[in-house]
């Protein structure tokens, strides 16, 4: 079964983000296919590099994009809701006059239609909000 | 899937949070894919259909007009908790747009037929 995932919540105040990523490993380990997660909401805040929890804390940001990495996930950040809440890429931060980005390695920036898309293509849709 | 029925539930008040705003570019963009839309306002949510908004004292925006625009979406189902409207004393001509009020049992029958649900709160 094909599973595509969307996040709303952010990685730490709430508990959304972190099921969601047990869901997908857990989705996997069953012979699942995870093609997209899509990040709207709160939920852009776990692609910021800038994130630097204490050590002996999960590295929340970190696990995603090692979950991208060896699963080959898409990781797609909603760019509206992304700007709103200063998570931006190297373009979009030139595009902005701004001195840095802090998209985290694994995740790309792109529209609402991704999050359609997502559905579209899937057996199901599993949304995370808090 | 094939989403022949994107049923959205709206249970937030207009402003307050993000929440309101934020379902709506969703919802727009799943009726911009053609995928048929359907809006259910529960509790608080019928506050963002009321008519003369004012948000300018406040410096927030004003998306009520969206709500007017959605006929030009073809987004005609547009369904609210009856007992939410009573409760707030909400009739139907304070609100921007036609409404169908709906008791709890249409409203499980609703969700039961939708292909994916959809409730950013």
């Amino acid at each position: 079964m094909i599973v595509n995932v969307q996040v709303n919540a952010g990685p730490f105040s709430h508990q959304g983000a972190n099921t969601a990523y047990h869901f997908i490993r857990a989705a996997l380990e069953r012979g699942h296919t995870v093609q997209r997660v899509f990040f709207y909401a709160d939920g852009v805040y776990n692609g910021n590099d800038l994130t630097v929890p204490p050590q002996d804390e999960c590295h929340s940001v970190a696990r995603w994009s090692a979950l991208a990495e060896q699963a080959g996930i898409d990781l797609v950040i909603c760019v509206a809701a992304a700007q709103r809440r200063g998570i931006l890429d190297s373009e979009e931060a030139s595009r902005h006059g701004k001195l840095c980005a802090n998209l985290a390695p694994g995740f790309r920036l792109s529209g609402l239609g991704q999050l359609v898309e997502a559905a579209i293509d899937a057996d199901r849709l599993v949304v995370f909000n808090r | 899937m094939p989403v022949n029925n994107c049923l959205f539930i709206l249970s937030t008040p207009p402003h307050g949070s993000a929440v309101a705003q934020e379902t709506l570019d969703v919802i727009l963009m799943y009726s911009a894919f053609g995928v048929p839309v359907t809006l259910l306002f529960i509790g608080d949510g019928i506050f963002q259909l009321k008519k003369n908004q004012s948000t300018a004292p406040l410096q927030l925006k004003n998306f009520s007009a969206i709500f007017r625009a959605m006929k030009d979406y073809d987004i005609d189902n547009v369904y609210a908790d009856e007992s939410a409207m009573t409760a707030r004393s909400i009739q139907l001509a304070d609100l921007l747009i036609d409404v169908t009020p709906l008791d709890a049992q249409r409203q499980s029958q609703l969700i039961e037929s939708a292909d994916l649900v959809f409730n950013l709160s």
